[in-house]
Parts: C-alpha cells; sequence; structure tokens
C-alpha cells in the first residue's frame, strides 16, 4: 500500500516510517497538516495514518478532506493521544476508517494495516 | 531672583528624587522577575500541555475575535484560528458593521448558512444583524456574528453573550496564535483552589520581520525597520520584566486587549467590557480586581511569560504616535473611573502598589519629564543653569535606561530566546542604545498630546452619555 | 556655602552611578554574549545528536531478543559514536528525554524495549542522582522518570515524596505510585488534607486512564471526605467510569453545603440514572442556585421522560431567560411530544420565547 504518515513529532514518524517499510508499504512522510494536505493531492495514496493536533491543520479536518475528495478510495486512520468520547465519535463521523489512541502499540497498527490491505 | 533659585531647587531636587524613585521602582521590578521567571521555566520544563488537550475534564473556552474591516486576511486569521489545539472549543468571529466585505469573503469560503441563533442579552449590546455557522462539520467550531458597529467593546460583549463557555479568550483577530495557547493559557485556572483565577493574561511580541504565511508564524526574526524594533524592545521590557514582576505580586492591572482569558461569569457580573473608554482591556480587568476585592473573594489574576501572540506593530510614526495617544487616554479614563483605589488600603497591593505604579510610572512619567524640559528650557534661558550637575543628571538616566533594556535582552535570551542569529541581539542592543535618544522623546509627546486630547473631547464625552447609552453594571 | 557644596557632591554622586551602571551594562552584555555562544552551540550539536538518540531508540523499538540465546541478556546493539557520548551530559539529556517521550506513546513489546533499552544505558542511576539533587523540578522530573520507566524496585525511593511540601513534587509522586500500584496508589486521598487543584485532578485521570479499569476500592470514603477536592474527584470517577453503585451516595450529596460539589453530583448522576433519578432532580431544584438549576435543567434533557413534562414546562415561566432556554431545550430532546408544549405555551408569542423556539426549530447543532 502507499501510506502517508502525517505527524509532528519526529520520532515517531521515523518509528512508523520502520515498521511500515519493513511490512512491505510505500511510505510517504509529512510533519505538519500543510505538507500532508499537499501529498493527499499530489500522489495517489492508499491510506492516510494522521495525528490529531498538528502544526497548520488538525488531522480531523485532513480526514474530512479525503472523505469529501476521494469518498472510501482513501482510507484514513487517526492515531492520536486524543482518546477522548466526542473526539472519536466525530472522527469517524467525520469519516475516518479507524482510530487508534496514543499510547499504542506499533504491532497492532500494522496488523490492523495488512487487514485493511487484504480487505481492499 | 530669590524666585529663580527657589524654581532652581525645587526642579534639582524634584526631578532628582523622582529619578531615584523610578529607579527604585525599576529595579525591583526588574529582580522581581528573575524569580518569577525561573520559577516559571522550571514548571513548564515538565508539563505536558498535550495532556491538557486530550482530557475528557478540561473547561470550555471561547474565543471572541472582533474584526473590523479586516477583509484583506479575515480567511486565513480565521483558519489559524479554528487550528489552535483544544478539544472544547468555540471560535466566535464579531464582524463589527465592516465597510469591507468581511461577512461575504466568511459565507463563501467557509460555507456558512445564517441560523436563528438565541442570544440572551445578558449585556446590553448594539443590534445583531445575524449568526452565522458553517454547513461542514469540519468548521464546526465556528460561529460568525454580524452587528451593527459600536466599537471593539460593545463587539467583546456581543461575543460573551453568544459564547457558550465558562471561560472567554479575547483576542485581535490579526493577531497570530500559536496552537499550544489556549492550553498554557487555561491552566492558571485549574491550578488555584485557595483563590479564584479571574483572567489570565499573555505576552504579545511584534510580529514585523517575522516570516509569516496562511496565517502562521514560520519564523521569528527581528524586524528591519527602526520603529517596530524599538517597539519589539519595548514589549520584551515591558511583558517580560514588567508584567512578570507584577504577577508575581498579584498586583496586575493590565491583560493586554489583544490577548487575555477570562471567567466569563466575572465578566458578566462585573456588566462586561465598557464602551465609553478607549481602554477598554484595562478598564475590564481593574473593574474585576474591584468586584472581587469589595466582594471580599479571594482571586488572582494570572499571567503566562510564553511568546504565544505575535501581532503587527505601527510602522508609521503617525499610526504610533495615534496607538500611545489612545493608550494614554485610555490610562487616564480607567485611573478616573477607579481613582476610589489610589493608595487605599481595603484594596490591598492593588490599592498601595498596582494603582499608584500606573499614575506614577505610566501616567505621570511622562508629563513630570515634559514639564521637566520646558523648565530646563526657562531656566536655561535665564542662564540659571548648572550645566555640569543637568549633564551628569542626564547621563546617569540615560545610562539607567540602557542598563535596564540590556537586563531585559538577556532575560529574552536566557528564557525564550526568540531571535536566534547573533546579529539580532547585537541589532537589539544598538537600539537599546538608540531608544532613549530617537525614540523615548516621541513616546512622551505622544502621551502629553494624548493628556490634551482627553482634556479638550471630555466635553463630547458628556454629551454621549446623555443620549442614553446603557450604563455599564458599576460595582 | 553649603548649596556649592552639595552640588559638587551631587555631580561626583551622579558620576559614581553612572559609571557603576556602565559597569553592570557591559557584564550584562558580556554575560549575553557568552550564553549565545553557547546556546548557538548546543543547538548545532542538538540536531544530530537527536537523530543518532532517535536512530537508536528506533531500532531498540522492534528488537526481537534472540529467544535460543539463555545465557545471555537480551541487548540492544549500541553504536561506539552513542557509546562515546553517553558521558556527556547534554547528549544524555537529548536520549533521555527522547526515550521518555516514546514510552509516553507506545505500549506493548515496543514499550518493553524502550525499558530494556533505558536499563541497558543505565540511565537510571542519573533518575536516582535527581532525585537526591536540591532543586525541586530535578526532584520531580526524576520521579516522574522512574515511574514512566516502570522502575518499581525503587518505590521506596518515592514513598518519601508522597507527603511533601511542594505540590509539583507531590503529584507526581502519587502519578508514579499510581503506575506501580494500580488503583490502589489512589490510597492517599483516604488522608489527604490539602486541596487537590483541577490539575492534579485531571493528571491523576488521565494516569488512571492507561490501567485496567478496576479495583476501584475507596471511593465510598472519598465521596464523604471532609476534603471537598476529593469529594470533587470522586464524582468525576463516578461519573467517567458510570460507577452505578453509587447512586444512592450521590443522593446524599444533594443536600451538600458546597455548591460546587452539588453541581458535579448533578452532572455525575446523571451517567448513572436509575428510574428514580429524574425525581430526586426535580425535588432538588427548588432548593437550588442559578447555576445549578440551569445543570438540573440540562441532566433533564438526558433523563427525562413524559412524567417530567409537566414540571420542565413550569420552568418556562421562570423570569431568567437562562433557564426558560434550558427548559426549551430539555422538552426539545424529549422525544416525540416534549416540544409541543413549548410551542403551545401562553408565552410562545412574546420574547424571548419567540426566538428560543425559531432557534430550536433551526436544528442547530
Amino acid at each position: 500500500m502507499r501510506i502517508l504518515i502525517a505527524e509532528d513529532d519526529q520520532l515517531m514518524l521515523k518509528t512508523l516510517e520502520f515498521r511500515l517499510k519493513k511490512d512491505g508499504h510505500e511510505v510517504f512522510l509529512s510533519k505538519d497538516g500543510q505538507e500532508a494536505m499537499e501529498m493527499i493531492n499530489s500522489q495517489e495514496l492508499d491510506l492516510v495514518i494522521s495525528d490529531i493536533m498538528m502544526p497548520y491543520s488538525s488531522g480531523l479536518e485532513l480526514i474530512g478532506f479525503i472523505k469529501q475528495k476521494f469518498n472510501n478510495n482513501v482510507k484514513t486512520i487517526i492515531l492520536s493521544g486524543m482518546g477522548q468520547e466526542n473526539v472519536i465519535l466525530e472522527a469517524f463521523r467525520l469519516g475516518a476508517t479507524d482510530f487508534i489512541t496514543k499510547p499504542f502499540s506499533p504491532n497492532e497498527l500494522s496488523m490492523r494495516i495488512n487487514r485493511l490491505a487484504l480487505s481492499n | 531672583m530669590i524666585w529663580l533659585r527657589l524654581l532652581y531647587d525645587l526642579v534639582t531636587y524634584g526631578l532628582l528624587c523622582y529619578s531615584l524613585f523610578l529607579l527604585t521602582g525599576y529595579i525591583c521590578i526588574g529582580i522581581f522577575s528573575i524569580g518569577e521567571i525561573n520559577k516559571y521555566l522550571q514548571k513548564n520544563s515538565f508539563t505536558n500541555y498535550r495532556m491538557l488537550a486530550s482530557s475528557n475534564d478540561i473547561p470550555g473556552i471561547s474565543i471572541l475575535a472582533p474584526a473590523y474591516n479586516e477583509g484583506a486576511n479575515i480567511i486565513e486569521n480565521v483558519r489559524s484560528l479554528l487550528s489552535i489545539h483544544y478539544n472544547n472549543l468555540e471560535v466566535i468571529i464579531i464582524n463589527d458593521g465592516s465597510k469591507d466585505d468581511s461577512i461575504d469573503k466568511l459565507m463563501v469560503a467557509y460555507d456558512l448558512e445564517k441560523l436563528d441563533y438565541f442570544v440572551n442579552q445578558k449585556i446590553d449590546t448594539k443590534k445583531i444583524r445575524g449568526i452565522y455557522k458553517s454547513k461542514n462539520s469540519i468548521y464546526r467550531k465556528l460561529i460568525v456574528v454580524d452587528k451593527e458597529n459600536g466599537g471593539k467593546a460593545d463587539a467583546l460583549n456581543v461575543g460573551i453573550n453568544v459564547s457558550k463557555n465558562e471561560y472567554v479568550v479575547c483576542i485581535d483577530v490579526d493577531c497570530i496564535i500559536e496552537q499550544d495557547a489556549l492550553l498554557k493559557l487555561i491552566k492558571p485556572f485549574l491550578e488555584n483552589t485557595r483563590e479564584r483565577v479571574i483572567a489570565t493574561g499573555g505576552v504579545v511580541r511584534i510580529a514585523n520581520g517575522c516570516e509569516i504565511a496562511n496565517g502562521r508564524l514560520i519564523k521569528v526574526g527581528l524586524p528591519h525597520d527602526f520603529l517596530p524594533r524599538v517597539q519589539t524592545l519595548e514589549y520584551i521590557r515591558a511583558f517580560l520584566l514588567g508584567r512578570m514582576a507584577w504577577s508575581r505580586l498579584n498586583a496586575l492591572m493590565l491583560i493586554s486587549g489583544a490577548f487575555g482569558a477570562f471567567d466569563k461569569e466575572i465578566v458578566i457580573e462585573c456588566g462586561g467590557y465598557n464602551h465609553k473608554t478607549v481602554g477598554e482591556d484595562m478598564e475590564l480587568v481593574v473593574r474585576m480586581r474591584r468586584y472581587m476585592e469589595e466582594h471580599d473573594l479571594p482571586y488572582k489574576v494570572a499571567f503566562i511569560p510564553d511568546p504565544l501572540c505575535w501581532t503587527e506593530a505601527p510602522a508609521s510614526y503617525k499610526i504610533l504616535g495615534r496607538q500611545r495617544n489612545r493608550w494614554t487616554r485610555g490610562t487616564i479614563e480607567t485611573l478616573k473611573f477607579h481613582k476610589v483605589i489610589f493608595l487605599n488600603t481595603t484594596y490591598g497591593v492593588l490599592g498601595v502598589l498596582g494603582y499608584p505604579y500606573w499614575f506614577f510610572f505610566e501616567l505621570l512619567a511622562p508629563l513630570v519629564e515634559f514639564t521637566g524640559i520646558i523648565i530646563f528650557v526657562f531656566l536655561a534661558l535665564f542662564g540659571a543653569i548648572n550645566w555640569p550637575y543637568f549633564l551628569a543628571l542626564l547621563v546617569c538616566v540615560y545610562t539607567f535606561g540602557v542598563l535596564y533594556s540590556i537586563f531585559a535582552i538577556l532575560m529574552e535570551v536566557l528564557s525564550y530566546n526568540q531571535y536566534r542569529r547573533g546579529k539580532d541581539i547585537l541589532n537589539l542592543m544598538l537600539t537599546a542604545f538608540l531608544e532613549p535618544i530617537f525614540f523615548h522623546p516621541f513616546v512622551v509627546w505622544a502621551a502629553v498630546k494624548g493628556n490634551i486630547d482627553y482634556l479638550q473631547k471630555k466635553s463630547s464625552w458628556g454629551e454621549m452619555t446623555r443620549t442614553g447609552l446603557s450604563q455599564p453594571k458599576k460595582t | 556655602m553649603l548649596f556649592q557644596y552639595f552640588n559638587l557632591s551631587g555631580v561626583h554622586f551622579l558620576i559614581g552611578i553612572t559609571i557603576i551602571f556602565c559597569g553592570f551594562i557591559i557584564l550584562l552584555i558580556s554575560f549575553i554574549a557568552i550564553s549565545i555562544f553557547i546556546l548557538n552551540k548546543r543547538e548545532l550539536n542538538y540536531y544530530n545528536w537527536k537523530e543518532l538518540a532517535d536512530d537508536l531508540i528506533t531500532i531498540a523499538i522492534f528488537f526481537e531478543p534472540d529467544e535460543l540465546d539463555l545465557l545471555n541478556k537480551p541487548a540492544v546493539e549500541i553504536s561506539p559514536k552513542v557509546q562515546k557520548l553517553l558521558p556527556n551530559k547534554y547528549f544524555r539529556k537529548i536520549l533521555t528525554n527522547q526515550l521518555l517521550s516514546a514510552k509516553e506513546n507506545m505500549i506493548g513489546s515496543s514499550g518493553d524495549n524502550l525499558e530494556l533499552l533505558y536499563n541497558q544505558l543505565g540511565l537510571e542511576v542519573f533518575a536516582l542522582k535527581k532525585i537526591k539533587s536540591k532543586s525541586w523540578h530535578k526532584i520531580a522530573n526524576g520521579i516522574k522518570e522512574l515511574g514512566l520507566m516502570n522502575l518499581k524496585k525503587y518505590r521506596m525511593e518515592v514513598e518519601p515524596f508522597l507527603n511533601y511540601r511542594r505540590t509539583l513534587i507531590r503529584i507526581e509522586a502519587q502519578n508514579t505510585m499510581l503506575k506501580f500500584n494500580g488503583f490502589q496508589g489512589l490510597r492517599f486521598l483516604d488522608t489527604a488534607t490539602n486541596p487537590i487543584t483541577e490539575w492534579h485532578q485531571l493528571k491523576l485521570l488521565e494516569e488512571l486512564a492507561q490501567l485496567p479499569p478496576d479495583d476501584f476500592t475507596g471511593i465510598e470514603n472519598w465521596l464523604n471526605s471532609t476534603n471537598d477536592s476529593v469529594v470533587l474527584f470522586a464524582l468525576k470517577l463516578v461519573r467517567n467510569y458510570h460507577l452505578f453503585q453509587f447512586h444512592q451516595q450521590l443522593l446524599q450529596l444533594f443536600s451538600h453545603q458546597n455548591e460546587s460539589i452539588r453541581l458535579h453530583a448533578i452532572g455525575a448522576i446523571k451517567e448513572i440514572p436509575n428510574e428514580t433519578t429524574a425525581n430526586h432532580l426535580i425535588a432538588l431544584y427548588p432548593k437550588e442556585t442559578l447555576k445549578n438549576k440551569l445543570e438540573i435543567l440540562a441532566a433533564l434533557k438526558d433523563l427525562a421522560m413524559e412524567e417530567e413534562i409537566p414540571f420542565i414546562v413550569s420552568c418556562l415561566d421562570d423570569d431568567f431567560t437562562d433557564i426558560k432556554f434550558a427548559a426549551a431545550s430539555s422538552l426539545y430532546y424529549l422525544k416525540p411530544n416534549g416540544f409541543k408544549y413549548v410551542l403551545t405555551h401562553l408565552d410562545a408569542d412574546k420574547e424571548p420565547l419567540i426566538s428560543i423556539i425559531k432557534h430550536f426549530k433551526s436544528d442547530i447543532k
């Protein structure tokens, strides 16, 4: 899969890249909402993994945008420390495919992504 | 010639005493601020603000941003406000009867629709023309209020009436706010149990010379032009040293209108912003403090030194002069409304230190300086000047001015170090040497003019009160 | 003569002060220069060292111990470059910070691996050193570090700080105990006499959110605590974890003298309702303050049934517009018939009810 990771924590970005590449995915990285938006428009992606709190625009805005533009052709996973019920509900309302709260297990994330890839 | 001698003595020793008085005051402020900043930075070093963002139990905040003819940048400004990190947030843009196309631009950009939104008029205001919300759920935090023009205070009062949350953050719509700003601003409200925090003020920094794109600050830089650069130094001094020291004493009287958070319940209790003064930001804080003092409720006005809000400073003498003139009038009005506080021990530190500081340092200082110059010229004409003495005094005061500025720069370097390039700091230090000669006289003159304007406009204020505008609740 | 004398010395006095000021200016300027030099040098290193630390941590996160090798303890390979830098205090600080921030974000085997790396690098020695330091923020940081890295063996080192007089240290110590002991770590609330600030409560709740939600003991005592902030915290637990068993006790708090406690009790009972809750709220209503009345009406928005309609309709007659609005709101959400009562109210053609009705008709979210 072609996966974009949007996350402002460099270490997290690196960790996720390492793991997903190992799983055989093609990985794109962006450290803020604006970069992510540009890549969503320019790259043909299958999946976007995004934090919520990022510079420029929030992850929720990103998935709202993706949903409007690509409908279900681009899947989205929110990976965030904001695990409040209302945030999760809103993410799903805006069209998120999945929601994972931090602290999370990278192995679990990898499993979930592989399952998504199979269902495609 | 005995009267000349007398006048001379009076001026000489009067000025000397006054200088010493101010000097001592500033040294105290400097010393006080060191401890306070240090304490704050240490505390900050292990505070995880993100935790607040991910909590279920944080109180709601409404951002109130009045806009008057801001059409040029309003879309980006609103976007940047919407990207602020805070879960329980409402962004209220109040279009104060702009003559430009602000409202149309917002309608298109954010897909707004007019709603029959109910507003309880807790504070009397001008009429609301319409309330708009976005059809797009991504922008569900946004509320746009269109109202008849009534000035900044009135616009903020409308915002207070419309807001649903416990706290309001008042900002200038053209300010650039850091995304973490609200998390930091709300913390003092959560940290105190013994006393109620009624307001938290934030730092305002100068955005001229900074790199800005899409309503976001990309890179901090020192302004090229002299005027904004001096103001950069001025703001560092005022916020990092002045306000920090005052907050330590819990005697802060001014929270900048460009960036501050308030406990809405108390604001409403006090009757909201006073639209009869041009210094509505300071007036509200003083009135809230007075309210708490008079009801014998333990309270605190907190202050956050992090650079969270960036604003464009006036770059021409004309506009700057107008701004300072307005500030002076605002100060006079506020101090006059609340003169009962002056040296009144029932108001605690507010009466003994806070108010007198504003009276002697902020209000009187320019006037004393100006009078001093006039008398000096007068005496010089009569040849009654002891030149060595006057020159020595002048140089001494000048040196102290520079010292104080340099100290502020040092504090900035040690705390936030926003101006990374060595060249910038060098420039800032150079500015410290130039300011007393090239900038300070202008500020004094603007303040004196403010006083003159205040005295002249008095009658016209009187007329306005007679037209039957609602009286804000005086406590 | 005297005047002359004074003048002269006056000048000297001023010149003296000026010289002192000049001295200070020079001193401060050199101080600024030195600071900038150090800061720039650090910044130069910062990015390189952070990169180095991140690389090491990334490898460690996905480290898979060789299960066949039983002789040696599992160990992440550490590059010579890192080995060499390890004694550098500033590098160690960066590495520790990155490790801790990664640990905050990750659980499962990745989290365990981070603990492994932390131990392997021997960083705990420095955490213990921090705890013994004199400056309070270092102590707090050290305690936090032990907690994050799950170093339960140092429980005894942390314990003395549980009742420390400086709040921030106390908070970190208590949170660390929560990490070590689970819910039992909250027992300090049994005897807490100081007010627990809102901020402190948030931190505790955040910490608890990481624990499995069982083993709730002590809440019944905290709900009866004489320390009001402890009661408030217990109410938050009841609400967040939907602890139905405390319904009766919450009802007793309805007669508490602290307005804020009653407010939170109303908010919490809404989350654990039974068929009598609405009635109790209505019985409480006449005795309450304006703020709490509004909270009761907000609770009724979720709880009210047909039987409660007469009461809520009567609130539409209240003088306070806020109450009218809240009552209308409760009726609006009482489907299918509630809102009809607003529409047919005697004052429905008068302000503010006209505007309130319009508000709900436009279905604002």
